[in-house]
């Protein structure tokens, strides 16, 4: 019961440091990169560059997805 | 193309629907992408956040996680079955299922299982008695975050407090999501509450775990997901800004206004939330006003010319909140009475309620705007101000002061939730015994009554069922025109302390003053209304 309330406590207090940091960044609502910066969003010229897009996003060594 | 290296990497997601991959790697991976001739262009992947019950700072004032609150003995007794659900038998409860006129409209039905809504949110807790007869699917789209959002900013994720508690991970770990199920369609059981539309069908399309946060690509996902499986319409209570003369952002609304266009065109509605920041919302969902609500002693924000989405986006059902009924000041309080869930407001207060007596008025945190759609019951403070100005209570079930009025709105959260506070009651003969409810605001709480009115009015007209232009004319046609609002916008110049913290606002944008928000700002076609559309054909 104790490690579950300190594990309360850390929970909490992690967030309150992960909100204040969110809070007082320069960056908006939707904007809260970090996370984000490692992943992206690839938009096709048309439905036939979209196969030939993901076909070089796997030659260049990306995985497919499940 | 530069010649491919090995760059690592992972193709998360595929929505050729709107010709789009999302992949998570390393910048050269991106980089090697943007150099292709086959894309047009290779942007983030930005976090939107859920909207919150209340402003983020009012939201946070709590820190406790997982908040639970035993209710002690049931409120009445009730013998004898009921109809609808005996929560409606508490007076004031459930007031704003009453003004949006669903009682009548039940009359006519009480919706049609074909009929499906998709609640784009923190998922819906399918082991809640109110709900899981109600959940035709759960979607949970969050499967594909790399990495996890929750894990990543605060260090867990649903899985680990499904774990923790031994709980399902695909359930609402928040609690927002399964709120917005309950109003929209919870069961007509006799037991607790039951929905609007309470014999429509719920499909859970889970895009954030419990912190709230999703990709902008999950919601783009779930959008695309509704219209290809027939989900009539996709109720969303998440959003933000975007800053067009960025062309990354830019970018990301143009895949937001492709999404919407290609989702009505396979027949599904899309109703957002207008959003808390009590600004001013044009064409687009452009912002027309400087400043956001703000707490004192925090710095204003401005999104001033940013878009607001997704409830901005062309397309898009936008829903702005109404709250039940402003109450006044008083001479003299008693102590006790007027902390942070004040229940009396001193007269001697700076910042007074507006409209004092007046039913429906725009709550004070509420986006107004001529881009405002319909305006629905989002509920506000018992005053109607901010939290910093003595604003007041949610009422019950958070007091009893005022017997059973809420004040702002009130139906089942998450068993599991860590961020709504639950209200349970270990016996009863109301609510489903140790299961939970909680009472909220916000214009995420208003979105969902437009959802389920037009889940209504599509089971009524099954020639309508996919045609998401009728089914919008008819709701703004029924809507309940709305005259005299005295809420004002926010005022720039007002920098006075706040009545409850005496914190000094030191930016502006702290309280509301002025010339009152006009009424087709405050409701777009008026409040909307259950009753009336269903006789309109």
């Amino acid at each position: 019961m104790s490690s579950r309330k300190n594990w309360f406590i850390v929970l909490a207090l992690t967030m309150l440091i992960a909100l204040i940091l969110l809070s007082f960044g320069s960056a908006p609502i939707a904007n809260a990169q970090g996370a984000a910066s490692q992943r992206f969003i690839a938009i096709a010229k048309s439905d036939a560059d979209l196969s030939t897009l993901r076909a070089e996003a796997l030659k260049a060594g990306g995985e497919d997805h499940p | 193309m530069p010649k491919p290296s090995r760059q690592g990497g992972k193709i998360i997601r595929e929505i050729p629907a709107i010709k789009m991959l999302v992949v998570s790697g390393p910048g050269n991976l991106k980089n090697l992408l943007k150099a292709s001739t086959h894309a047009a262009s290779v942007v983030p992947d930005r976090v939107q956040k859920l909207i919150r019950p209340d402003m983020k700072a009012e939201f946070y004032g709590t820190t406790e996680f997982r908040q639970r609150i035993n209710m002690g003995s049931t409120p009445i007794s009730i013998k004898a079955p009921v109809k609808p659900d005996p929560a409606y038998e508490l007076p004031g409860l459930l007031w704003n299922v009453s003004r949006i006129r669903a009682p009548e409209a039940w009359k006519i039905t009480l919706g049609n299982p074909v009929v499906k809504v998709g609640v784009a949110d923190t998922g819906l807790d399918f082991t809640h008695s109110e709900l899981k007869s109600q959940i035709a699917d759960v979607v949970d789209l969050t499967v594909n975050e790399d990495p996890p959002l929750c894990k990543y900013y605060f260090g867990v994720s649903d899985a680990d407090l499904a774990q923790e508690y031994d709980g399902p991970a695909t359930t609402d770990w928040n609690g927002h999501g399964s709120w917005i199920g309950g109003n929209i369609a919870a069961a007509l059981d006799g037991v607790g509450i039951n929905g609007i539309a309470p014999n429509v069908k719920l499909v859970a399309l889970k895009i954030s775990q419990w912190c709230g946060y999703a990709y902008d690509s999950t919601i783009l996902d779930a959008f695309i997901y509704a219209a290809d499986h027939g989900i009539n319409i996709v109720s969303i209570s998440f959003g933000g800004y975007l800053d067009l003369k960025d062309p990354e952002q830019q970018t990301i609304y143009k895949q937001y206004v492709l999404a919407v266009a290609y989702a009505r065109l396979k027949g599904t509605v899309i109703v957002a939330s207008a959003g808390n920041e009590h600004a001013r919302i044009g064409p687009g969902g452009i912002v027309l006003t400087h400043g956001i609500l703000t707490a004192p002693g925090s710095s204003v924000e401005d999104y001033y010319g940013w878009f607001q989405n997704p409830a901005g986006v062309p397309g898009v059902v936008m829903v702005s909140a109404t709250g039940n009924v402003a109450k006044g000041s008083s001479p003299s309080c008693p102590s006790g009475t007027t902390g942070s869930n004040a229940t009396c407001k001193p007269a001697s207060d700076a910042h007074q309620p507006f409209g004092v007596g007046k039913l429906n008025q725009l709550a004070y945190y509420s986006n107004y705007g001529p881009r405002v759609d319909i305006a629905a019951p989002g509920g506000a403070r018992k005053f109607n101000l901010p939290l910093w100005d003595r604003g007041g209570t949610p009422g019950f079930p958070v007091t009893t002061a005022d017997q059973y009025q809420a004040f702002e709105d009130f139906s089942v959260t998450s068993n599991w939730a860590t961020q709504i506070p639950c209200y349970y009651w270990p016996t009863s003969t109301v609510f489903y015994p140790n299961e939970c409810y909680s009472t909220i605001q916000g214009t995420s709480m208003a979105t969902p009554h437009v959802s389920a009115v037009l889940a209504l009015i599509a089971s009524q007209n099954s020639m309508a069922r996919r045609e998401p232009d009728v089914l919008i004319r008819l709701m703004k046609q029924g809507a309940q025109k709305i005259s005299g609002n005295t809420i004002p916008p926010l005022s720039a110049t007002d920098k006075s302390t706040g009545d409850l913290t005496g914190i000094v606002c030191k930016d502006g944008y702290c309280h509301l003053g002025g010339k009152a928000i006009s009424d087709g700002d405050a409701y777009g076609a008026g409040l909307v209304n259950a009753f009336s559309p269903l006789g309109v054909h």
